[in-house]
């Protein structure tokens, strides 16, 4: 066994070559059964394939044990095999590689995490240890954790694979697809940020794409680490032929991205699915002897959870509100273990702009810590956002640290030797960002104190290479308790000045004062125009989200909000003429209102806001149909359910005899129609006479003319001087392209409507 | 009498024309949500479009200030200012057939509202672009004559009902019609036109 040193001792002189694919060149062999098996059933057939890599050209063989741990082997049967499989595959291994390196391999376990799966933490890190434990009591050289998509299941192998070896050589692997997502929404820079400061020697990318595919998804890991590179693309994207899978890349079209991804720092090249001994042949020709390029690694100060990074390179809202201090309900159902009532807080904060969330057990010693783990651990993947842990017992909070899916933030260390370290350690060893309080043993009141506990601190973070990792809380104490808060401002300022990272627990300021948010908001501005970059504070206060959008607006921290169209849900459903989606809101809206109040109260105000954006020139003349195209099959199914009396007031619509351009009054009739109204639409060429008898028999709320032409526009006269001769007093409203205002009072009409939107509101000005 | 059928689906409207003609007004591209509806809305007129251009040259006569071909007279200051001097006056028709409105109906009896708006507004265009092309050819093949501008019924003071006098030219080759009084053409998507043709370098009066 080679140790860790040495093997980075070789990467830094020169790029190495892993082998190729198993489970296909065992197939050509005429073996199908599970590969692991074949460990103990089939030796010679493993050793052959890792012989052919070596002959090949390879550096480096992986052991036939992707699939060898004992969550995944319980699916075959044979997780009481796990020791001979994994052992047996060593030794082969090793004697067909002779002194060229043998790396153990270890795959995910094909199960998710709570709570997209059922697996905590310490079910995943127990499995991974045992495979590991096999392996490096047969001496591999290193292990390769490969094709993971969990950030979280890589966590657990990585802490696994070190607890067993200080030792071996360790490379973490992920697998994106072609957007640059792991399957739980990871990307690669998240990836690089939460592995980089873990004790790995090497992170990389292997199989689901081609080469081509994942060269800008290494590329953009490589900017993000310090750690050695691996890369191990499939034999292009897989395609499904007569029922079989198969890999198109040749050895030649593959090898032709070897130059890019060494330009990208590999250190490590191999080949996954569909790669053959020929592939390997090729690599080694091309890669020859390289000498590795060196890196330079991007700094950022982020935190994630599996699916978000959030960097402190804007101001970030950090909830409070997971929180049981003065919440009795809430603390009873912390200490009851409800996990939903944690989910909900999660939710309605992230609504309302949180980007992370500080989660505070309260008084520890009362909640159960498998509680604590579970939060920990579900919280990220329900509600997306990167959590701070604000956990005060140091067991609780490496427990807490040890679970947590991603980057954290750790929510504090005093400045004191002993609390920064233990609290360094631990974020070493677990991953994450840390929230440095300017105190020490005493509180501090002014500014000179906090700046020294600030220098010392600092002092410390840089002995132990922590500097990139922190963001520093001056402490705000209450006002009612001699507070000063200037005395804090002048701290965020000096800190900020620095290029440090700011944060502080804003609503401390306010505690036991009346009207808190003022207080909360007047501070926050404050603290802003002096740098601050975050505060943990309540998302939920108006008043305080809404000033610090004014004033990072002011302060040019953030775009001026753009006058978009940003209407309620229902507004832009109808827009987008999703009619599933107005019909999905309307079934709920079923479930607590009548069909006559969903239209009165919600249909029709949508399909108004709909014409007042039409007539800003918000939108424009197809959008409008098609929110009319979209809604009026809803208001057909309420309508008929309502009774007779309550189907809305009758609208007749005709085009005039001799006019045949009928589009407009189509138009016209679909948006009325929309706008809750029932609409009898006579057609075009209609005659006067049958115009008239509608007239006279439905009692319209009004009637519409369309006459497009100017030999057909006279025909409104004889229809409004017919109903007139009948006694018929019913509004008429004309439109067409050859009329006007003008014309139209000339001709007797009460309305011109020059579009369907004016239609609409002079009805709504006639009726209701 | 020249009749010229066109393949409608070589007749590719501009994106400014397109934008205007379907209710984009200002927009500077049509919204991406559109573009589907904007394709759906080619291929279907595609399916039934049949653009026929057919024209005609008659001999003008001018008495007492009066301009007149084919014993029809030509009333009013628009044909007056165009067509005066004339030597031959071609009448053109365009139709893209009756199947083109019986769509747009289907359209919007089956709430496709937005389909049939579009096709509207994509037809009315196609049609102009057929009659336009086939206008433009014969400019080309006629160099030693000028070409007035080309006119029709309903522009300025040139009366709709001249329609009826083109119509009947065509009658025998073209399913077109003209509703009474109105003198509007069915199918709607036929359109109607007049060119004057002079020697080249003679100053029109």
């Amino acid at each position: 066994m080679r140790s860790r040193h040495e093997i980075a001792k070789i990467l830094s002189e020169k790029v190495l070559l892993l082998d190729g694919a198993y489970g296909t060149e065992f197939m050509k062999l005429g073996h199908e059964e599970l590969p692991e098996e074949l460990n103990i059933k089939a030796p010679e057939v493993v050793f052959k394939v890792h012989k052919t890599y070596i002959e090949s050209g390879a550096d480096i063989v992986l052991t036939n044990t992707f699939g060898a741990t004992k969550m995944k082997l319980r699916k075959h049967g044979l997780e009481r095999k796990l020791d001979p499989i994994v052992r047996n595959a060593v030794r082969i291994a090793r004697k067909a590689a002779g002194e060229k390196l043998v790396f153990g391999d270890i795959g995910p376990t094909g199960e998710l995490p709570f709570p997209l799966g059922d697996v905590l933490f310490e079910e995943f890190y127990e499995n991974f240890r045992e495979t590991a434990r096999i392996m490096v009591e047969e001496g591999v050289d290193g292990i390769i954790l490969e094709t993971f998509s969990d950030i979280l299941e890589l966590k657990a192998a990585v802490l696994a694979v070190r607890d067993v070896s200080k030792d071996v050589f360790l490379i973490a692997h992920m697998t994106f697809d072609e957007k640059g997502r792991s399957l739980t929404g990871t990307d690669p820079v998240n990836f690089a940020l939460t592995f980089d400061e873990m004790d790995v020697d090497a992170l990389g990318i292997n199989c689901s794409l081609g080469p081509e595919e994942i060269l800008p998804i290494f590329q953009e890991l490589s900017h993000y680490t310090d750690k050695f590179l691996v890369v191990e693309p499939n034999a292009g994207k897989p395609i499904l032929e007569n029922g079989k899978t198969v890999y198109p890349l040749k050895p030649e079209d593959f090898a032709v991205h070897i130059d890019s991804y060494y330009e990208a720092g590999v250190n490590i090249f191999g080949g996954c699915c569909g790669t053959t001994p020929e592939h390997i042949k090729l690599f080694r020709k091309v890669l020859g002897n390289r000498k590795p390029l060196q890196r330079k690694k991007k700094k950022i100060v982020a935190i994630s959870s599996p699916s978000k990074l959030v960097t402190f390179d804007h101001f970030v809202v950090i909830g409070e509100r997971i929180n049981p201090a003065g919440r009795k309900k809430l603390w009873k159902q912390m200490q009851e273990g409800n996990l939903n009532v944690v989910m909900n807080e999660a939710k309605i904060q992230v609504e309302k702009g949180a980007e992370v969330l500080d989660v505070n057990f309260g008084i520890e010693t009362q909640v159960d810590p498998s509680y604590v783990e579970k939060v920990v651990q579900s919280l990220p993947y329900t509600a997306s956002v990167p959590l701070s842990l604000d956990v005060q017992s140091l067991n609780l909070a490496e427990r807490s640290l040890r679970v947590y899916p991603g980057r954290p933030l750790f929510n504090s260390s005093k400045v004191t030797e002993k609390d920064l370290e233990e609290k360094i350690n631990m974020l070493k060893r677990y991953g994450g960002v840390l929230i440095v309080l300017l105190m020490g043993k005493d509180v501090p009141k002014t500014f000179e104190e906090r700046k020294r506990n600030f220098e010392k601190a600092l002092k410390i973070l840089e002995e132990h290479h922590f500097l990139d990792r922190v963001l520093f809380d001056p402490g705000v104490l209450p006002l009612g308790a001699e507070g000063r808060p200037t005395e804090v401002l002048k701290t965020v300022e000096y800190i900020s000045e620095m290029g440090f990272k700011t944060t502080v627990g804003l609503s401390n300021l306010s505690f036991g004062l009346p009207d808190r948010s003022f207080y909360n908001t007047a501070f926050l501005v404050l603290g802003i125009s002096k740098g601050l970059s975050s505060a943990i504070m309540n998302p939920l206060d108006e008043n305080l989200m809404k000033t610090l959008d004014s004033t990072l607006v002011i302060l040019e921290k953030k775009d001026l909000p753009k006058a978009e169209v940003k209407e309620e849900k229902l507004v832009e459903a109808i827009l987008s003429g999703k009619r599933e989606d107005v019909e999905k809101e309307v079934e709920n809206l079923l479930k607590e209102k009548d069909p006559l109040s969903i239209i009165e109260e919600h249909l029709r105000p949508a399909m108004e806001k709909i014409g007042l954006l039409y007539d800003k020139g918000k939108i424009f003349l197809p959008q409008l149909i098609l929110a009319a195209q979209t809604v009026k099959p809803i208001f057909d199914k309420l309508a008929s359910m309502l009774s007779s009396e309550n189907q809305g007031e009758t609208f007749i619509i005709a085009t005039v005899k001799g006019d045949v351009h009928d589009i407009g009054k189509n138009i016209v009739a679909s948006v009325i129609r929309s706008s809750g109204y029932r609409v009898m639409d006579l057609g075009k060429d209609v005659d006067t006479e049958r115009i008239v008898e509608a007239v006279e028999k439905e009692k319209p709320v009004a009637l519409g003319l369309s006459a497009m032409m100017t030999t057909t526009v006279g025909r409104i006269k004889e229809v409004v001087e017919s109903l007139k001769k009948k006694g018929l007093k019913v509004p008429v409203i004309v439109g067409g392209a050859s009329l006007n205002e003008k014309l139209a009072k000339e001709l007797g009409a009460d309305y011109y409507a020059k579009n369907a939107s004016e239609a609409v509101k002079i009805l709504k000005s006639l009726g209701r | 009498m020249s009749k010229v059928e066109l393949d409608p689906r070589e007749i590719k409207i501009p994106d400014n024309v397109l934008r205007a003609k379907l209710g984009f007004g200002k927009a500077k591209k049509i919204p991406e949500h559109f573009k589907e509806y904007v394709m759906k809305a080619y291929e279907e007129l595609i399916k039934v479009a049949k653009p026929v251009v057919l024209w005609k040259d008659f001999e003008t006569n001018e008495t007492k200030g009066s301009l007149f071909f084919n014993g029809i007279e030509l009333r009013g200051d628009l044909a007056k200012k165009h067509l005066a001097g004339s030597k031959i006056i071609t009448v053109f028709l365009a139709t893209l057939g009756k199947r083109v409105d019986e769509k747009i109906e289907e359209c919007f009896k089956e709430g496709n509202d937005l389909l049939g708006f579009f096709i509207d507004g994509i037809a009315s265009e196609m049609v102009e672009y057929a009659l336009r092309k086939v206008d433009s050819d014969l400019r080309t093949k006629r160099p030693h004559l000028e070409g007035s501008f080309r006119i029709s019924p309903g522009y300025g003071d040139l009366p709709l009902s001249l329609n009826k006098e083109i119509v009947r030219i065509f009658k025998d080759e073209v399913d077109v019609n003209v509703i009474e009084d109105s003198y509007v053409l069915v199918p709607r998507k036929t359109i109607t036109g007049l060119v004057g043709w002079r020697e080249k370098n003679e100053e029109q009066t």
